[in-house]
């Protein structure tokens, strides 16, 4: 009997092995412990409250294939060639109305079976002052461009992505050292990478008109870097215009800006 | 006797080997077939109203005009939250202006995990306050987190999605 018991409790004790496999549960990224009490706070979470407007406004676009040339029996020639090409460019306006910096970056999510067909942004990633500054909201207008091919037989109308408006605007302080190293690698990918590709002197499989496209966006990504290498510039003499948080939030944006280009060149 | 009660532990050796065994396959078929909670937003707006919605006092904005594959909304948002485990309320502030001609749904994101969504708030409201599941407050450990405010518009005339999504990084405290 009692050996009967014991294989019973082993048994159990073995399946409870297996609850853990089952549960899940998130690990925090600041302090945590399970141990320690929870307190209720009434009421609104606290914070920055932000205001930010975006719209957008002509996010249909129409994409014609490739015509290879036909030959034409009454004139005797034939038609010419016309390479594939979009038609349609998007804007998205996204204006500051807080009294706290805003950092915006876009990025593209295509729906599956669409994965051929990029967005390039006339500047991936941009920086909103406070409406403190001046008094009044900054606004930042930004392309969208369809880029690739898209699949035959597509339907009319059919939604092929979602482009993503990253509004940021706080963001946890990074030590100095950190900053510049982000720095440091979003000005190499910059002007190591994606400057070669679009000037040609590199093996780039970029089309003219694709290096056409892609312009503008590495153009606004090198206005950023120059604003934020002056940011921190100034900031290592001294000067307090810009907070440490404000700081990141540059970097970030630079980062974001030469991260979106990259993937675009290789 | 001796001889009898060896041969028994024997097969009581065998035996727990075999339960051990057991519970390693299953433990193993739990962790790879364990699947994520997903929330697949809809490509059409859903007809209910988020229920703690409130209207926004005095504010009488007119909506923007409908542009033609366009669309237009003011944010107005606290950049961090509260989950309170023990009421099972997510205490946050956001509010979608008059100005705006899209209606919003709010999904808070933790880890790549949809931990609430909103029902719709309609231009001209407000909300404070969120219900949450028990079952995915269980994931959840006093502490801080980051997370993602996802913002969805969907147009208030023809309820399509649309092709535009925003997406707001929070600090979330839970408490």
């Amino acid at each position: 009997m009692k050996k009967t018991v014991s294989l019973i409790l082993a048994l159990l004790m073995m399946l409870g092995m297996c609850i853990p496999a089952a549960a899940a549960t998130m690990t925090a990224d600041g302090t945590q412990d399970a141990a320690v009490t929870a307190t209720y706070v009434p009421g609104a979470a606290g914070g920055t409250v932000i205001s930010v407007d975006v719209d957008w406004e002509d996010m249909a676009f129409t994409f014609h294939a490739e015509q290879q040339p036909v030959w034409n029996p009454e004139t005797y020639s034939s038609s010419e060639y016309v390479a594939a090409y979009w038609e349609g460019v998007g804007t998205i306006n996204v204006s500051n109305h807080s009294n706290t910096m805003a950092c915006v970056t876009l990025d593209y999510a295509p729906i599956e079976g669409y994965e051929d067909v990029k967005m390039t942004f006339g500047g991936a990633a941009a920086i909103l002052e406070s409406a403190e500054k001046e008094h009044k909201a900054q606004t930042v207008s930004m392309t969208v461009t369809p880029f690739g091919t898209l699949p035959a037989l597509s339907e009319e109308g059919t939604q092929i992505g979602t482009v993503k408006v990253k509004l940021v605007t706080s963001t946890e302080v990074k030590d100095k050292r950190t900053n510049e190293n982000n720095k440091a690698a979003a000005e190499t990918a910059l002007i190591g990478e994606v400057k070669p590709k679009l000037d040609g002197n590199d093996d780039s499989e970029l089309t003219e008109s694709e290096k056409e496209i892609l312009r503008p966006e590495y153009d606004k990504a090198n206005e950023l870097m120059t604003m934020v290498a002056n940011a921190m510039s100034a900031a290592n003499q001294g000067s307090d215009e810009y907070s440490d948080m404000e700081l990141t939030m540059m970097v970030d944006a630079l980062c974001a800006a030469a991260n979106h280009l990259q993937k675009y060149v290789k | 006797m001796v001889k009898l009660n060896a041969k028994k532990a024997r097969w009581m050796m065998i035996i727990l080997v075999l339960i051990s065994i057991m519970s390693i396959s299953v433990s193993i078929w739990l962790l790879i077939h364990r699947e994520p909670t997903e929330i697949l937003a809809p490509d059409y707006a859903p007809q209910e109203t988020e229920k703690n919605v409130e209207t926004i006092p005095g504010d009488e904005n007119k909506q923007a005009d409908h542009k033609k594959n366009g669309g237009s909304v003011s944010l107005q948002y606290s950049d961090q939250l509260v989950i309170d485990l023990k009421t099972q309320t997510v205490h946050l502030f956001f509010a979608n202006p008059g100005r705006s001609n899209q209606d919003v749904i709010i999904r808070l994101v933790i880890q790549d995990e949809v931990i609430v969504q909103s029902g719709i708030l309609p231009p001209a409201h407000r909300i404070t306050v969120l219900n949450v599941s028990e079952d995915v407050l269980k994931k959840l450990l006093p502490g801080g987190y980051n997370g993602l405010l996802e913002i969805l518009y969907y147009d208030t005339e023809s309820g399509e999605r649309a092709m535009v999504e925003t997406e707001i990084p929070i600090r979330i405290t839970v408490k």
